[in-house]
């Protein structure tokens, strides 16, 4: 995983589980049932993980650009 | 974020944070539940009026007609009810003595009404209830699976007879 991947990561992690836990809120409040909140939250962590854990190639877009290996030895 | 186990350790914290977070509103949530618990309780009967030991002990019976079913939210586990016999006496200024008790796992068992006896005797501490004024007070905590535990409770007056006596089916 590059830098921008790590960033991306970062990124999609925050707010997959801040909209999984205002989802489940919602639908727990609307359904009037904390066992229903907690199923999808968890769902939502579960995707959550899918999404973070793996090294998809969608994390590695822009891979880094390393300096040419100096070949002066000092 | 470099490495899978960095990024699993992240989301579990996440995680964690927003569960917190979660159980925190559902516990607010309790706040805007409006109850409008209902009830009416009389002494129905004394069974048995007797001093024990020095101490009178009496078996009450009680007519309840009661609705607690509104203090459910979807937050609550269960209900505890419990009937206590609250009065004052020249030798102790404050006697509590619970007589009656029931666990409400759903709204149908809040919906009481019947004629009941009391599940533990009336003990007071000393021999001063004869012809004493007490208060019958219907009292329930609310208890919710996230948040805190509520009070909630009605008070009744009645009074004891004024001569020990027995209806000869209890003790």
């Amino acid at each position: 995983m590059d830098l921008k991947g790590q960033q991306l990561c970062e990124a999609l992690a925050t707010y997959l589980i801040l909209f999984s836990a205002i989802v489940a809120f919602l639908f727990g409040i609307g359904t009037q049932s904390l066992r229903n909140l907690f199923c999808v939250y968890g769902a939502g962590v579960g995707l959550t993980c899918l999404v973070i854990i793996p090294n998809w190639p969608f994390y590695n877009r822009n891979p880094m650009k390393w300096l040419p290996r100096s070949l002066k030895k000092d | 974020m470099h490495s899978a186990t960095y990024r699993l350790n992240a989301v579990a914290t996440m995680a964690f944070t927003g569960l917190l977070a979660l159980c925190l509103a559902v516990s607010v949530t309790e706040l805007a539940h409006k109850a409008n618990p209902e009830a009416s309780l009389k002494m129905h009967g004394v069974h048995h009026f007797k001093p024990l030991g020095g101490n009178d002990e009496a078996v009450l019976s009680f007519q309840m007609k009661g609705d607690l079913s509104s203090c459910f939210s979807w937050n609550t586990k269960q209900l505890f009810a419990y009937i206590k016999i609250v009065y004052e006496t020249e030798r102790h200024v404050r006697n509590e003595v619970t007589v009656w008790d029931k666990v409400m796992t759903s709204t149908e068992e809040a919906r009481i009404e019947e004629a009941f006896l009391s599940k533990y005797a009336l003990v007071d501490n000393g021999s001063d209830l004869r012809g004493r004024d007490v208060n019958l007070t219907l009292a329930w905590n609310v208890m919710p699976y996230i948040g805190a535990l509520y009070f909630g409770e009605k008070v009744f007056a009645a009074k004891m007879p004024s001569e020990y006596m027995s209806d000869g089916r209890q003790g």
